[in-house]
Formats: C-alpha cells, structure tokens, sequence
C-alpha cells in the first residue's frame, strides 16, 4: 500500500467536503442556469471522486521501502521554517535585519555539515555575501522601483 | 501604429534597454540549472510591475526568449540543462566541450536559437490576426469549450500520471473560485479574510509555486553545479557550418512552432523531437551523440522556434498552451489587457510593439549570445550557498513588492509550500497555475452559456465549433487513460 497517496487522498477529500458544505451558504440564484454554488460543487465533487480512486489504487501500488530506511532529509522543512519566520517577522522586524539572517541562515542550510563557516574567513565571507546581496535588493526594488520596505524597529 | 512605427517605438532607447536588461536577465536565470523559462518568468515579474506597458511587455518577451536559449550554455559547457527544453542538446554539446570546441557550440546554440525564434516570431505575427479574426464570432459557449480543451489537455499530459495532473487541476480549479463571484456579487470561500475578496492574487502565487517551491526543493540535493574549467574559445560559428545546418534549421523551427502551439507539449518535447528527427536524416548519423553540431542546431532552434508558436494560443485566444505562456498571460493581465480575439481588434497599439519587441529581442538574444557566453556560463554556476538564499529573498520580496503587501508575501510563502509538498508528491505544478488563471473563465463562460440557453447543457453540444472541441478534449483524455492502463499491465506481465 502506498501511505503517501492515501493520507493525500483523505486530505484531498476533507478539503472538498468542507468546501461543499461552505457552498451552501451562497445565494441562490432566482435566475435560469448555474448559481455561485454551482462550480465549486461540481469541483469538489470531481475532486472526491478523482481521491477516491487514488485511495483505492494506493492499495494495489507498493510501499517505496527505499523511503524509510534512507535517512531522512530535514533540510526542506527547515528552509520552509526560515521562510516562514522571514513573513512573520518581515514588517516587524524590519527588511534590512530579517534579510540579512535569512540569507545566513539559508546559506548555512545550504552547507550543512561541511559548512565552512566554522572559521572565522568562512564566516566573514558569509556576511560579507549577506550584505553584498542586501544591496543589490535594497538598491534594485528600493532605489529602482521604488518600493517602501518596511524599516521596522531597528531603522 | 504600422510596423515601421511599432519598430521606431521599441526601438527608442528607453524601451530598447529594457529588452536588453530582459534578454541578459533571462539568459542567466534560464542557463542556471534547473530553474526554468516559467521561473524566470514568475522570479522577474514583480520588476515589470512599475513599468508603462510597452516596455514590460517587451521586457517579458526578452526574458522569455532569453531563457530559452540560456539553458543550453550549462548544458553545452557543464552537461546540467538549464532548463528542461535544452536537455536534448546536453547530448552533442558537452561531447564538444569535451573536446574542446563549447566555444563553437554555444555560437551555434545562439545561431539556432536565433533562427529559431525568428522563423516563429514570423509565423506567430503572420497567423494570428487571421485567427484571431476567426475567434472573433467565438460566443461564451465557444470560449467555455475552448477552455475545457485546453485544460483538460494540459491536465492529462502534464504529469507522470494521469490521475495527479487531473486532481492538480482540479485543485488549482477549485482555487480561482475563492473570492467575490463573478456574476452575483458574493463572496466565495473568503472565510472573512478580506484580502481574499479578488481571490488569490496572481503575482504572489506564480512567484510561490514556480520559485518559492524550487528553493525548498533545491535544499533536498546538496550537490553543487559542475564548475567551468577553462576558458571558451571563440563562440561566433563559420559562414559554412551554418549553411551546412540550413535544411536542419528550417526542419526543426517548423516541429518547434507546431509542438510549441499545441496544448501540453513544450520545448523539451519539441527539441527532443527535433533532435531524433535531425539524426534520422543524417548523412553522419553514426557519429551522433559524440559531438555533431547539427544535433545542436537542431534542438536550439526547435526550443526557441516554441516560443512563437506557444504565444499564439495565449494571445488570440486567451488560452495558454503550458506553464510560461500561462505565466505571460497573467503578465499581460496584470498590465490590464485581456488576451484574445479583442486584444487584436482593440489594442493594436500594443500588439504590433510586442511582435516588434519578440524580433529584437532575438536580435538582441543572438548578440549577448556570441558576445557574453563566458560571463553568463560564470555566473550560472554560482555557488549554492548564495544562490538559493539569493532566490528565496528575491521572489519573497518580489511578491512583497508589488503592492507592498505583506499578506502578498504570505501567499507566496504558501503557495511555496503548497507547490513543494504536491511536486514532491508526483502532482505537477503546471496545471495549478493554468487553471488559476484559465479557471474564471471557464467557469463564466460555462454560467453566461447556460444563462443564454435557459438552462440547457444542449448548447455545448448545438454548435459546431464548441461541440467538435469538446469531443477533441474527451478523446484525448480517453486515449491517454487506455494509454496510462496498457502501460501498466505491460508493466506486471
């Protein structure tokens, strides 16, 4: 069985059954033809229907066995992680702060293990990229195209 | 405007330099591997955003023909495509940078690409007034089967299997409904957030399912791009090696407009055909895959012949055929015109800029070509290290920037994540973004149908041009069904 495609389907399903029933709380139209409802009731009913063979053919399809036993990567989650971190923190914090660390972080990411910031040249090449790129965005879309970048509390 | 003013137009210098910043641009983003023409695309919006329409439509259009050609610089020198469309031509080119001849690849690469994009920037301007004037009598019923042909195609055939290009679809669907209704003016799965009453805009979800997503999925493989080692030599190719290419030339610029127009099939298709087509009639087929320059020119001016034919569709009809004219249309609405029959009858002040706009900007693609392959090789293989962060704050701040919104960014993100996880999971991408875009207009087209006929589904089926669309999309979809269970008893026998 492939877990993967039957967690997926089940999520694929709840997300269209709650958009079905949010449907029912649009107007009906007193006019001939479809009403707001009817697309996205077409849709999500497609939808569970194209899940539910998914869930049924994750039966016959065999479990990746390669999947658990290789070792598992976290580094996308972090990078989501960071990612989401920038978003929050991004108005509050500051454009000019919140890139700097999410660049350092990213890179650090990047590297891993055999990450040559654990000498001080390695380090200091980082942050001098850090603050190379910082000026390339801040002149491109603050200069260029004019755009506020939110200072924050540090600027 | 005719021609000769929409030329003097594009070519003043205020709008020349921004063809020129959108070919250099997007040469570099298509030659580092793995981002493609649609990343280059969605990464470079935002700095279109601020601008008067001509010169961001023409900018787009360099960046777009850039791309196409820029994949195959680290394909020739470092055998890594830069983009999906210049794979086929890792197969002749890096035997000859082996040998010492990348220099004389890349030159032909520039030529090919070139001729290319000219030969279809030609048919695209010949072709379609004419049928933009046949889809002038096109009515809602015409327009709703028109966009069920297309999506159901690009569905279907976009991903591994049939099954998740189809629920991508319909996902992507389901999201174009979210936001006021386009008819009854109610808002839709809003779920109180206000900023969802336009439904969810186009920029920041391009940016975050096209480059958000390749950031987090750059992070799942640590291996670095190959570094150029030596110096390439001469790049401009002779008088003789392109005339001996010539029939070559023709041959596959006329596969990359066809495959290019078709829904669904893209430039790696077109340049792999291109290329088995080039060897099958070839005097020196033996000595294919060592380094023949034909197999070059064959798939350079079969990937860059895609863009002309590709921007047909999107423009007369308003139906993108895959993820970059999806990526473009979205561009063009987002400069406030609407792709498709009217944009020709009203807007020509435009249209003849941006025909005039594609051939310089291949004009201009085949100058940094010759001139610029060492820098841009250079560039494309950037370390990782500052590459990756160097994206992910790029398109971040892009999304931000457009309206200086941070709930913008925020969809970014999203959508980033979104697209990671599915991607990762065997659901392409392609088919979110194209009914996203295409998704209102099917939907209106299919209620204002239904509006004129009473209620009626008959008049998708009454009128020949909708109803002949309609059996084309079901065959299709048919046919790959049958094709998808065949392959897999094959598989178990």
């Amino acid at each position: 069985m492939n877990k993967k495609d039957f967690i997926a389907g089940i999520v694929f399903i709840i997300i269209s059954v709650v958009m079905f029933i949010d449907t029912y709380t649009f107007p009906v139209t007193p006019v001939q033809g479809a009403g707001p409802a009817f697309w996205p009731r077409l849709l999500s009913i497609l939808l569970i229907i194209l899940s539910v063979i998914l869930i049924i053919s994750s039966f016959k399809g065999e479990e990746k066995s390669t999947d658990s036993s290789k070792k598992i990567n976290y580094k996308p989650n972090i990078g989501i992680l960071l990612s989401v971190l920038y978003f929050l923190l991004f108005k509050k914090v500051g454009f000019v702060v919140t890139t700097f660390f999410y660049f350092c972080g990213l890179s650090i990411l990047v590297q891993g293990s055999e990450s040559s910031f654990s000498n001080i040249k390695g380090l200091a090449l980082m942050i001098f990229q850090s603050a190379v790129l910082l000026g390339i965005v801040y002149f491109v879309f603050k200069v260029f195209l004019r755009v506020n970048l939110p200072q924050g509390m540090f600027f | 405007m005719d021609f000769l003013d929409a030329f003097l137009v594009v070519l003043q210098p205020g709008n020349l330099i921004f063809i020129i910043i959108g070919v250099i641009s997007g040469i570099i983003v298509g030659a580092i591997p793995g981002l493609t023409a649609t990343l280059a695309i969605s990464l470079l919006l935002p700095f279109t955003f601020g601008l008067e329409t001509i010169p961001a439509l023409i900018m787009l259009m360099g960046i777009y023909c850039g791309s196409m050609f820029g994949g195959s610089i680290t394909a020739i020198l470092v055998r890594a495509p830069g983009t999906p469309g210049a794979a086929a031509t890792a197969i002749e080119g890096y035997p000859l940078t082996v040998k010492g001849q990348g220099g004389k690849a890349i030159g032909m690469a520039a030529v090919a690409s070139f001729i290319g994009g000219i030969f279809s920037a030609g048919v695209m301007i010949w072709l379609s007034p004419i049928i933009s004037n046949f889809a002038l009598q096109f009515s809602y019923p015409e327009y709703f089967a028109l966009a069920f042909f297309g999506l159901t195609i690009i569905f279907s055939v976009s991903g591994k299997s049939f099954l998740k290009g189809m629920i991508s679809g319909t996902i992507g669907l389901l999201l174009s409904t979210v936001g006021l209704d386009y008819i009854i003016p109610h808002p839709r799965f809003t779920f109180g957030v206000f900023e969802l009453m336009i439904g969810f805009p186009l920029l920041p979800s391009v940016i975050g399912l096209f480059a958000v997503s390749e950031v987090f999925r750059m992070l799942e493989k640590s291996e670095e791009i190959g570094r150029i080692t030596n110096k390439i030599g001469r790049t401009v190719p002779s008088l003789k090696e392109i005339k001996d290419c010539a029939f070559v030339f023709l041959k596959s610029s006329i596969i990359g407009t066809l495959v290019g127009a078709l829904p669904g099939a893209g430039a790696n298709i077109a340049s792999f055909v291109a290329y088995s087509e080039a060897r099958r009639t070839s005097k020196q087929r033996d000595k294919y895959g060592t380094g023949v320059i034909e197999g070059i020119a064959a798939c350079e001016s079969a990937n860059n012949a895609v863009t002309g034919g590709a921007m047909i569709p999107m423009l007369t009809l308003g139906i993108p055929g895959d993820a970059v004219t999806a990526v473009l249309l979205g561009a063009l609405t987002i400069q406030g015109l609407m792709p498709g029959p009217l944009l020709f009858r009203d807007h020509l002040n435009i249209i003849r800029p941006l025909f005039a706009g594609i051939l310089i900007a291949n004009i201009v693609m085949l100058v940094a070509g010759l001139a610029g392959a060492n820098i841009f090789a250079r560039i494309a293989t950037i370390r990782k290290s500052v590459l990756l962060p160097a994206i992910a704050i790029f398109s971040l701040v892009g999304a931000f920037a457009a309206e200086s919104s941070i709930f913008h960014m925020g969809i970014a993100v999203g959508f980033g994540i979104m697209g990671y996880f599915l991607e990762k999971n065997g659901y392409p991408l392609a088919p979110i973004a194209l009914a996203i875009i295409l998704g209102p207009l099917a939907e209106t087209s299919f209620r204002n149908s239904l509006l004129k006929s009473d209620g009626s589904l008959s008049i998708f089926f009454t009128r020949p041009i909708s109803l002949v669309l309609i059996i084309i999309a079901v065959l299709s979809v048919v046919f790959t069904i049958y094709r998808e269970i065949k392959a897999k008893k094959e598989v178990t026998e």
